[in-house]
């Protein structure tokens, strides 16, 4: 047999393939070249990867993955170190206010997007006048969002955002109790509450309240009760807070470790959250059997950086400028 | 009369491979083929089934494959049975790079799903570890770029060579 293997084939295999050797191979040939840099294949490629659990790597970085005074929006690809440069547009910001940015991918109109949110600094004030601004990285501008705060009384903590479903969400206080989460729609450009299923109180530390996607759902790590933690699952996306879960709870005990800890990842049976605990270490828990172990990594990662998990993929920003990153 | 006759008690068929050679299956074994099945379904059992596009050493391989994967005659496979078939997998694609890519070919135009799916990552494996140039060897392809067009690209993704 000649072994030739059809276009059909080559596709396929190469959509198994991890991003870094897929990236060596583009000089494999012009062909091989053609396909791993075809829209159609890269997404496929995404797909597959978040299907299978793949490529997931863990970014523990004390700069932040954008950073807010720069300008600078990192690439979803683990260790390519690529960054843009996103046009500089300052907007007023009021006194005792500051600024948080996020940043999602558009699935609809397949376009990354940073959003800035205005909000005033916690100690302050209860109610948030938002300015928002949304910059698209395929537009390549900013603008005002149009659509209204949705909620007067709430207000948004620091935390970090989570990027689910095209929109982005963040969890929200009313009367220093964080009572639910906001959403923006990065298709729409609208915002959107989901209830919450319990209320935690309120503070401006990230290790409070953790919001984060598992096995591809929403959820909420809550851990302020005096006896334990709780980790909550959106298991249907929607506003209702019947939507929610329990995932696992975890007592509070010092001698019990992991307990203090940030949940990071779902396995792929979704029996085991790998987690970071407020000392440093990561575990593999498993909710059935209420067992852990410490898994190794090669650096181990500091107190409660910001942490969080990627999915590599081959989608680069428009007009990608490299930089060194120290 | 005779048809049915031959229909009841054919339980085999006979395969010919691009070369010539002919073997013998049992008809269950063989459909794990689509493409088979097809034809055994469309009547074309009568007498030897042509396998233009596979020599005869790569069919005897397939057939190896179909005889392990027909479906069992007592009900369903258990999970001991699933495991066996999971070893055998692994150890059934571990051969050399060409019988490899003569056994995706072949699982292709047979469409036999498992099969394809089994190659396939298994040629995956093998891309994730090797070199461009290995990789070119591997799969009979022609450099087309200029050296200075690879120096180029090469530059670009310094990092995925480290």
């Amino acid at each position: 047999m000649t072994n030739i293997l059809p276009q059909e084939l080559i596709t396929e295999i190469l959509s198994l393939l991890l991003v870094k050797p897929l990236l060596r191979f583009q000089c494999v040939s012009k062909a091989w070249f053609v396909v791993i840099n075809d829209p159609d294949f890269i997404k496929m490629h995404l797909n597959r990867s978040i299907e299978t659990n793949r490529e997931r790597a863990l970014i523990a970085d004390a700069n932040n993955a954008i950073l807010p005074q720069t300008y600078y929006s990192v690439n979803f690809s683990d260790k390519q170190q690529k960054y843009k440069k996103l046009p500089f547009k300052p907007i007023e910001i009021p006194d005792d206010y500051v600024f948080k940015v996020a940043f999602g991918y558009d699935q609809i109109n397949d376009n990354y997007k940073v959003v800035r949110i205005l909000k005033p600094r916690p100690h302050l004030a209860r109610v948030a006048e938002v300015g928002d601004l949304v910059y698209s990285l395929g537009g390549n501008s900013w603008r005002k969002v149009e659509d209204k705060w949705p909620r007067k009384d709430l207000y948004l903590h620091m935390h970090r955002s989570a990027s689910l479903n095209g929109a982005l969400h963040w969890v929200a206080d009313r009367s220093g109790l964080t009572s639910a989460i906001i959403a923006f729609d990065l298709s729409t450009e609208k915002f959107r509450v989901h209830a919450l299923p319990i209320k935690i109180k309120s503070c401006a530390f990230e290790y409070n309240t953790h919001l984060v996607v598992l096995g591809g759902c929403l959820c909420v790590w809550e851990a302020n009760c005096e006896q334990f933690f709780d980790v909550w699952v959106m298991k249907e996306y929607g506003v209702a807070a019947s939507n929610w879960r329990r995932l696992y709870r975890l007592p509070h005990s010092p001698q019990q470790t992991p307990s203090y800890s940030k949940p990071l990842a779902l396995s792929n049976s979704g029996e085991e959250v790998l987690m970071h605990e407020f000392s440093g270490k990561l575990y593999c828990y498993n909710i059935k059997k209420k067992r852990s172990r410490i898994v190794e990594i090669q650096k181990r990662i500091e107190k409660c950086e910001l942490n969080l998990l990627v999915v590599g993929s081959l989608l680069l920003l428009d007009g990608m400028i490299e930089l060194e990153i120290g | 009369m005779s048809s049915t006759l031959c229909c009841s008690f054919a339980k085999n068929v006979t395969l010919r491979s691009s070369d010539g050679q002919t073997f013998e299956v049992e008809e269950a074994a063989a459909q794990v083929s689509q493409t088979i099945k097809r034809m055994i379904e469309d009547g074309c059992t009568g007498s030897v089934i042509p396998v233009p596009n596979l020599t005869g050493p790569v069919l005897a391989l397939v057939i190896e494959y179909f005889k392990k994967h027909s479906p069992p005659s007592d009900g369903c496979p258990t999970a001991l049975l699933e495991m066996e078939i999971k070893d055998w997998d692994a150890k059934f694609v571990a051969v050399d790079n060409d019988t490899l890519l003569d056994l995706t070919l072949a699982a292709h135009y047979l469409e036999i799903q498992g099969l394809l799916d089994l190659t396939c990552h298994r040629v995956a494996d093998i891309l994730n570890d090797n070199s461009v140039e290995k990789i070119r060897e591997i799969f009979h392809i022609k450099n087309d770029f200029t050296p200075e067009e690879e120096a180029e690209e090469r530059s670009k993704i310094q990092w995925a060579f480290e």
